[in-house]
């Protein structure tokens, strides 16, 4: 809100002095000055005014605010009270209907034109246009005194107004050129719907050029029944801020005559008659306030004396009831103050938060959760395995989700997305990997492009379901380029490694993992596995498919992986125990062997595994072999077995005995014959 | 019998190690003495299958001209004066591996929280999608309420979804999922759990619809809470203090500034003197683009707990009292880094993310 100081200086005494500390003064008890400039000549300072502070949403509330902060004199303005023909019968308020005072004036024979020089001044330095001298005295009020008035071509209203709920069916054709469909709404009727309460006039009955006759508007609608209207139709204004925030019932008559003051000075007008009907809501009641209730909070002793001092400055009615005990009345204007603890506040702000002296905490660490500690280890795992942590958005658009193989049905859709490029929740964290693996690769940020994320997918259910995951993508080199190495593009087993060691440093207490051939959405099925630990799925991980490098604008080959971290921390946590250094020598044999095309690595592995060898410590794979010179439909596999036993030298004898039955177990169970 | 390669591969890490003639000349013994390696694997041959025998023995021949070959070579270069020449160039570009980097926000995400762990405050957490109830209705914001215009909310599109604990408060008030405007809600879950004395911190992301250079519709923040008997303000400056001084340096002051938060009374901002200028702009009137020559940084909100979200957890309010604090962790981290654009942290362009090394 715009703060025009000399406009305010007309309702407080402000030396030079305390011009100059106004703006500091005012950040340090709560009202926060977001800059400064200097409108038609004078200073103009742009106050950010907190929801429960709707009372300083006027020139006049901030010279109460000023007074009560600085210090200074305040001179209310002067309010004329009149004597003018009372009307009964021409305002009609439903009760219950959100509408609780509603003054109304008729003022005749005005001539509408151009406001003059000072009132246009006033307006421009607080923000508003000019429009015309009777639309420009209700802004001048809603600027000084808060409180929004309408103005009304009487003419257009005939007999009566009604101020109720609005009927099915009803509309209105606003003043910001709109028109409205009515749902319930609070409106100002004349046989059709003529304002939203509160929030906006309509067209029709707005006072123009012609308009002779004025029917001036000042009243108290609720704020959840204005802020309802603005919340539906997508509405605010100057008149529903302020509604919304509460304005002061207790001030609608001194800004009534006040405008009626105006309007006939303004525009030569003579008022005919007011009417007043509805009670304006009660002052807020009394609070009882000790000491205790101060240093229980503040943890600092204010003197009762001060106490006293800082409430009545806020404009309560402070009485004793006792030592250090206290009654008091909050002033009209300010709602928001209900409890011992907002009272607190006051007398916090005004003896000056910045005063309170600190006191640090015993450090004493604190426990870590086994979750958090796991997480942990899983973030530092993947940073060792030479990747790059990313942060992406929670969002993906239907594009990416085809991509995927996931239908947008199948995932949480957003009731108002900011845009359609961020229309759903993630259901899985690798479009957004791949969309900046593709930035990356794009801006040739790097020849080897290796990235991770953690963090929550949604899946849709009842209820909703968040599950953390674990995303990798890796792409282009497989490792920094150097002289004296070749190249070599990362492959499926590159990101396997990686998978691997990440899952090993979790410290879970996992079964066996096992990578089985699949099919997964984004995935290129000659290249892609379900990685399970026993008979947990726990993710995904392959080549990403040519559809998907397509939606993601991937020029090169690239393999992700996806991991849920809510699985995989869903085991024990592994216990460690040392296991003696084998002190007896090893000894290896190989085993060259031709296998069935459909027949596997893991497959062989397993077998091996199977046969019961003792002493067996290690199997791997030490040759593949496809090409020439073999059978049709097979593939030469080398696999090496590592034996060693802890109490004793093996001998050559049980090595070969043992590869024999390994031999023996393939060439029977998977059809393996030696190449 | 030993694979071949295994024995290539032990000759190649002897070589690479040996530091002169005499080391040179066991090599040669172990390899191709007369009871060397290779001999003893040609005595071996019995055990190869006879259809492998030829191939095994050619293998080992090779294997056998390899080394002599290389230990030539070796013998030749390390002979006079030459040898002083080619030594190594140390200054040639090192053979790297990947390495890993940490993500700015979430380093310092990790810091905050240490920080915070080493003051006795556990790590807690909570969903990201919430219900009206604990985003809002809990933390004392009832609904048309003018503080909900500090938050523009995304909410879940209802695709026939049902709370299955009918029996829950959060549904009976409303059913619709949103995705939560701040980690506060995590306030709740902790005190539906656990009763004071409760220190909790809650690190998290938070979601509202905003987009331009200083905001994005998704950022992380930090939520502090302390409930126990007798905590007061003094606690509340004397526990940030702490945090600022260690997180910017000792050298940092706070400022406490009257603010509004629906679920604290009283309720407060926390500046830092500007970590940039020192606070120097102000004085000096000279211009400072991080504090806007104010001298002072907001760093955090923060306050006393409300009594209304100590009845939304069914705790007494006359009972205990607690401070609570959140602040935007993208927003500490630009200012630690001197980062200007939110939006760089969401781009992930590896350049960036490695400026902030590897270590988290
Ligand atoms: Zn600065």
């Amino acid at each position: 809100m715009k703060l025009p100081i000399g406009w305010v200086s007309e309702f407080v005494r402000l030396t030079a002095a305390d011009r100059a500390r106004l703006a500091r003064r005012l950040t340090e008890t709560g009202v926060e000055i977001a800059g400064e400039e200097e409108i038609e000549g004078d200073r103009v300072l742009e106050v950010e005014i907190t929801p429960n502070r709707g009372d300083l949403l006027s020139v006049w509330g901030m010279a109460r605010e000023i007074s009560a902060v600085m210090g200074v004199r305040l001179c209310p303005p002067a309010v004329r009270r009149m004597t003018v023909p009372k009307k009964r019968g021409f305002i009609q308020i439903d009760r219950g209907s959100g509408c609780r005072r509603y003054l109304g004036a008729r003022i005749d024979g005005a001539r509408i034109g151009p406001s003059p020089e000072w009132a246009v001044r006033k307006l421009r330095q607080a923000g508003y246009a000019s429009f015309n001298n009777a639309v420009d005295v209700t802004n001048l009020i809603l600027a000084e005194l808060g409180q929004p008035l309408h103005v009304f071509d009487a003419d257009k209203l005939g007999e009566s107004i009604h101020v109720r709920r609005s009927r099915p069916g009803e509309k209105i054709a606003a003043l910001d050129g709109n028109t409205y469909s009515l749902a319930d709404d609070l409106v100002i009727t004349a046989g059709r719907p003529v304002a939203l309460a509160g929030v906006i006039g309509g067209l029709e009955t707005s006072v123009s050029e012609t308009t002779r006759n004025i029917f001036l508007e000042c009243a108290w609608f609720e704020p959840s029944t204005v802020r309802r209207t603005c919340r539906r139709l997508g509405l605010a204004t100057e008149s529903s801020f302020r509604f919304e925030r509460s304005v002061d019932p207790a001030g609608l008559e001194r800004a009534f005559h006040r405008a009626i003051e105006l309007i006939e000075e303004l525009t030569g007008g003579n008022l005919e008659w007011v009417e007043a009907e509805g009670r304006a809501p009660d002052s807020p009641s009394a609070i009882r306030l000790s000491v205790e209730d101060i240093d229980r909070l503040m943890g600092v002793s204010v003197p009762p004396a001060s106490v006293r001092k800082f409430l009545a400055a806020t404009g309560c009615r402070v009485a004793s009831s006792g030592a250090g005990r206290w009654r008091v009345v909050p002033p009209s204007f300010r709602p928001d103050l209900r409890g011992p603890h907002d009272l607190v506040e006051e007398v916090s702000r005004l003896y000056g938060m910045d005063r309170i002296p600190s006191r640090i905490p015993a450090m004493r660490p604190a426990e870590r959760s086994d979750h958090v500690t796991a997480l942990d280890r899983v973030r530092r795992s993947a940073l060792s395995q030479g990747l790059t942590e990313t942060v992406q958005l929670s969002f993906v658009d239907e594009k990416s989700l085809r991509g995927f193989g996931i239908s947008p049905a199948d995932a949480v859709a957003l009731q108002n997305p900011l845009s359609l490029a961020a229309s759903h929740l993630r259901p899985t964290l690798l479009p957004g990997l791949l969309a900046t693996l593709s930035l990356n690769i794009r801006r040739e940020a790097g020849v080897s492009i290796r990235l991770f994320e953690t963090g929550a997918v949604f899946l849709p259910g009842a209820p909703l379901k968040e599950e953390l995951r674990l995303g990798v993508v890796i792409s282009g080199e497989a490792a920094p380029p150097h002289f004296s190495r070749p190249a070599r593009p990362v492959d499926f087993l590159d990101l396997k490694a990686i998978i691997m060691a990440i899952l090993a440093d979790a410290g879970r207490a996992l079964p066996e993992t096992v990578f089985l051939p699949a099919a997964v959405g984004g995935l290129d099925p000659s290249a892609c596995a379900a990685i399970r630990v026993g008979d947990v799925s726990i993710g995904c991980m392959g080549l990403v498919s040519e559809e998907a490098r397509k939606t993601f604008d991937l020029s090169q080959p690239a393999f992700a992986a996806e991991i849920s971290l809510s699985r995989v921390l869903s085991f024990e946590r592994a216990a460690v125990a040392y296991a003696a250094i084998p002190r007896f020598p090893s000894i290896r044999r190989d085993l060259s062997l031709v296998v069935g095309q459909a027949v596997t690595a893991g497959d062989v592995c397993r077998e091996v595994r199977a046969a019961g060898l003792s002493d067996l410590v290690h199997v791997d794979v030490f040759d593949l072999y496809r090409g020439d010179n073999l059978p049709a439909g097979a593939y030469a596999l080398g696999v090496s077995l590592r034996f060693q036993s802890p109490v004793r030298s093996l001998s050559d004898e049980e090595a070969n005995r043992s590869r024999d039955a390994a031999l023996a177990r393939l060439e029977r169970q998977i059809g393996a014959r030696l190449r | 019998m030993t694979d071949l390669d295994s024995i290539q591969g032990d000759f190649e890490r002897a070589l690479a190690g040996a530091a002169d003639e005499r080391a040179l000349e066991e090599i040669r013994i172990r390899f191709l003495g007369r009871n060397g390696l290779i001999a003893a694997e040609f005595s071996r041959m019995s055990e190869v299958p006879p259809e492998g025998r030829r191939a095994r023995g050619a293998d080992l021949n090779k294997l056998k001209g390899f080394i002599e070959s290389k230990l030539k070579e070796a013998q030749s270069g390390r002979s006079g004066p030459a040898a002083r020449s080619a030594a190594f160039d140390v200054t040639l570009p090192a053979r790297s591996v990947s390495r890993g980097a940490a993500h700015p926000v979430l380093t310092t995400l990790n810091d905050i929280c240490d920080i915070f762990g080493r003051a006795g405050f556990e790590i807690a957490g909570g969903p990201e999608a919430e219900t009206d109830w604990y985003n809002f209705g809990a933390l004392n914001v009832p609904a048309d309420h003018p503080a909900r215009d500090m938050h523009d909310t995304f909410y879940i599109a209802d695709c026939g979804l049902r709370i299955a604990d009918l029996n829950s408060r959060s549904a009976i008030r409303n059913p619709q999922y949103l995705l939560r405007t701040h980690t506060s809600p995590v306030q709740i879950h902790v005190m539906e759990k656990r009763r004071p004395p409760v220190r909790v911190i809650a690190p998290g992301r938070v979601y509202r619809r905003d987009d331009d250079v200083s905001h994005a519709p998704m950022f992380h923040q930090v939520e502090g809470l302390w409930v126990d008997r007798g905590v007061t303000m003094r606690d509340l400056r004397g526990l940030l203090e702490y945090f600022a001084k260690t997180l910017f340096g000792s050298s940092v002051h706070l400022r406490l500034r009257p603010s509004f938060f629906p679920f604290t009374e009283p309720s407060l901002e926390v500046d830092v003197s500007c970590v940039i200028c020192g606070g120097e702009s102000r004085q000096r009137a000279s211009a400072c683009r991080t504090c806007k020559s104010t001298g002072w940084l907001e760093i955090l909100g923060a306050g006393m707990v409300h009594p209304n979200v100590f009845k939304s957890v069914k705790i007494d309010p006359s009972s205990v009292t607690g401070l609570a604090f959140g602040m935007g962790v993208e927003r500490i981290a630009m200012l630690r880094y001197a980062i200007s654009d939110i939006r760089l942290f969401y781009e992930n362009d590896v350049r960036f993310v490695a400026q902030f090394g590897a270590l988290g």
